[in-house]
């Protein structure tokens, strides 16, 4: 493949993961089981001469009683199915601008494709010509209720054992929480302490070797912003380093003032990597108080 | 990015804005900057200024000198401790926020630096209001000019000669003649404080550029000299130089450019070390020592061969050791008081 072709089927699938969960093909795999759950059920319910399928169906056709624990049923499974999917998505990606897209794009691509599989089974049970709600919901129920397994621990040991690993950031995204809390604190204060810094890089220390870690877990396409990212915490830590040792009591008192983009003078370096960091977390960014203390 | 790697303290006796603001977002001047904005402008003009005279970025780090705002206000300066104010050169004093109350600035004259010299900028809304420039008489503590200073523009034409003068008088510094490497490592480290020095005292005395550069090179002409003498002194088990009372303050040091003073001359000098641990000695002899500049085994101290001095060390016999030498030193330190 050219470079160029390269390029651009790199930033096809970069495009596609920011609405479908592809990285590495693990979202694929641990799909498998369910879905092999799915012709499992779609087998035992068709196959006997009392098809249990169509009974479901016609059981549906027609309100009763019995729609509400199918409701429920259907319901339940397809949230479980979908929070699921959220907390993998959640774990294997550092920045949440797309996941809820990506949440959204990934389990209704395989619902539909689960409920495809049981209706084509359907079809090809039964002599309907139209398909009518108790089709769908039924085809829906078997495809929810399978996709589920998704979380049981069986199906993700299964993948993991055949060397299909998925990035986990929990660690990381633990990391931002608290960096982002001191930032917050230590803007609100006229001066910082040394706890303040030792806590603050500490924690940045954490997010760097957290994403370093994961780095090699990700597709190439995907690991362009995360190294970059990772060096631009590696500098800020260097700089703490630098410029508050914690053994300087002025010094560190002026970890406050950087934070909030003062002696800019001073601190240009430390400044303008947090800067940088902000652009990938937007939260770190400092925002000027118009009121700030004009007399 | 240049930053200065050495920076002189300013303190400000104000108040921050409000609770999670700092000094640094203080507006000393109605609908001017913040402290902040008005340093960092500072600084940038000053490594500027440096960069127009073609200067590399790595000297301009090593050789220049910026200011850093000290993290203290009103509320929090009694956390200041004497230590802290030798790097602290100007004091900034809101006469509306100070008013009369004197707690504070008598809490300050105690920690003054009494080797340095100290600037004494005082802001206020109103001109009439009472100066506290009396409060530190006795002290090496200076007024700004005009004494009360109303307006940002006022401040920062005060504040720029604190880049230029230092600016002229360390590129007025020639470089060491040839000698041995340690003495013009010593010379070259020595020269950013000799240059603060002579800024000091070309702000004080209102010099020109002609007298300051004078000062400069006088100033240098003693400090290589003096480079000398340690590196003639200095030994093995004695790497510490006391060279202070042999010293000519920078303010002493004449910068009329019409003055003979370049001429060097023969000086008698000794040179005294311990002969005892100091741990050894009693109270009164350690005192006596420490006074004479020598704070331990590993110290040797050099003063002017005087009689005082002889009748010290045979006072000290047994204590301390003397060894006369003599040197070539700037001719103005034969006019020196005795100890």
């Amino acid at each position: 493949m050219t470079d160029h072709a390269n390029v651009q089927r790199k930033s096809l699938i970069a495009y596609l993961d920011s609405f479908v969960f592809v990285k590495n093909g693990y979202s694929v795999w641990i799909h498998l089981i369910p879905f092999a759950i799915a012709a499992l059920l779609l087998l035992i319910l068709s196959v006997p001469t009392d098809n249990l399928l169509l009974n479901l169906v016609e059981v549906l056709q027609r309100p009763s009683w019995i729609w509400l624990p199918a409701g429920l049923l259907t319901a339940v499974a397809a949230a479980v199915y979908i929070v699921t999917v959220t907390v993998q998505i959640r774990q294997a990606y550092l920045w949440s601008k797309y996941n809820l897209r990506r949440t959204i794009g990934t389990s209704l691509t395989y619902i539909f494709l689960c409920t495809l599989m049981a209706y084509v089974v359907l079809l090809s049970v039964s002599s309907h010509e139209k398909t009518t709600l108790g089709d769908i919901w039924a085809c829906l129920l078997v495809a929810v209720l399978s996709l589920t397994g998704i979380g049981w621990l069986g199906p993700s040991s299964w993948v993991k054992s055949i060397s299909v690993k998925s990035p986990n950031y929990m660690n990381s995204h633990r990391s931002v929480k608290k960096l982002t809390e001191i930032l917050q604190c230590v803007r609100t204060k006229s001066s910082s302490d040394k706890q303040d810094v030792e806590d603050f890089l500490s924690d940045a220390e954490n997010l760097r070797s957290s994403i370093e870690t994961n780095l090699q877990l990700e597709p190439t396409w995907a690991k362009y912003n995360l190294q970059i990212a990772s060096s631009e915490l590696y500098t800020l830590r260097d700089k703490i380093n630098e410029y508050f040792p914690t053994n300087n009591d002025l010094a560190v008192k002026d970890f406050a003032a950087a934070c909030k983009y003062q002696k800019q003078h001073q601190y240009q370096e430390f400044i303008e990597t947090l800067k940088n960091l902000s652009k990938y977390w937007s939260e770190w960014e400092w925002q000027e108080d118009p009121n700030s203390g004009a007399s | 990015m240049i930053k200065f790697k050495k920076y002189r303290g300013l303190l400000a006796l104000a108040n921050a804005p409000r609770k999670g603001k700092s000094i640094l977002d203080w507006h000393p001047f109605t609908g001017g900057d913040s402290l902040d904005e008005i340093i960092n402008d500072y600084n940038t003009r000053c490594i500027q200024s440096y960069q127009k005279l073609g200067w590399l970025p790595e000297f301009i780090e090593a050789l220049g000198e910026g200011i850093n705002i000290m993290p203290y206000d009103l509320s929090t300066v009694h956390d200041l401790r004497t230590p802290d104010f030798a790097n602290i050169s100007i004091i900034l004093i809101d006469l509306d926020a100070n008013g009369k109350k004197t707690t504070n600035i008598n809490q300050i004259r105690l920690r003054i630096s009494k080797k340095n010299s100290t600037f004494l900028p005082q802001i206020s809304r109103t001109p009439s209001k009472m100066s506290h420039i009396s409060d530190f008489n006795g002290l090496p503590v200076f007024p700004s000019k005009p004494v009360i200073i109303v307006d940002q523009a006022t401040f920062e034409k005060w504040l720029n000669p604190f880049c230029k003068a230092y600016q002229l008088a360390i590129t007025s510094m020639p470089p060491p003649p040839r000698g041995d490497p340690v003495t013009i490592k010593a010379y070259a480290e020595a020269l950013p404080e000799v240059a603060g020095k002579v800024r000091d005292a070309a702000i004080i005395n209102d010099l020109s550029k002609k007298e300051t550069v004078t000062l400069a090179r006088r100033a240098a002409m003693q400090e290589f000299a003096l480079s000398q003498v340690e590196a003639q002194v200095r030994t093995r088990t004695r790497p510490s130089v006391f060279l202070e009372a042999i010293r000519d303050p920078v303010v002493n040091i004449p910068f009329k450019p019409y003055l003979q003073t370049s001429a060097m001359q023969r000086v008698d000098l000794v040179e005294l070390h311990l002969a005892r641990p100091i741990r050894k000695l009693t109270t009164e002899q350690r005192n006596i020592v420490v006074g004479l500049g020598i704070k331990g085994k590993t110290f040797a101290a050099v003063h002017l061969d005087q009689p005082t001095i002889w009748n010290m060390a045979k006072s000290l016999e047994g204590v301390v050791e003397a060894t006369k030498f003599s040197t070539k030193l700037p001719v103005g330190l034969m006019g020196k008081m005795d100890l």
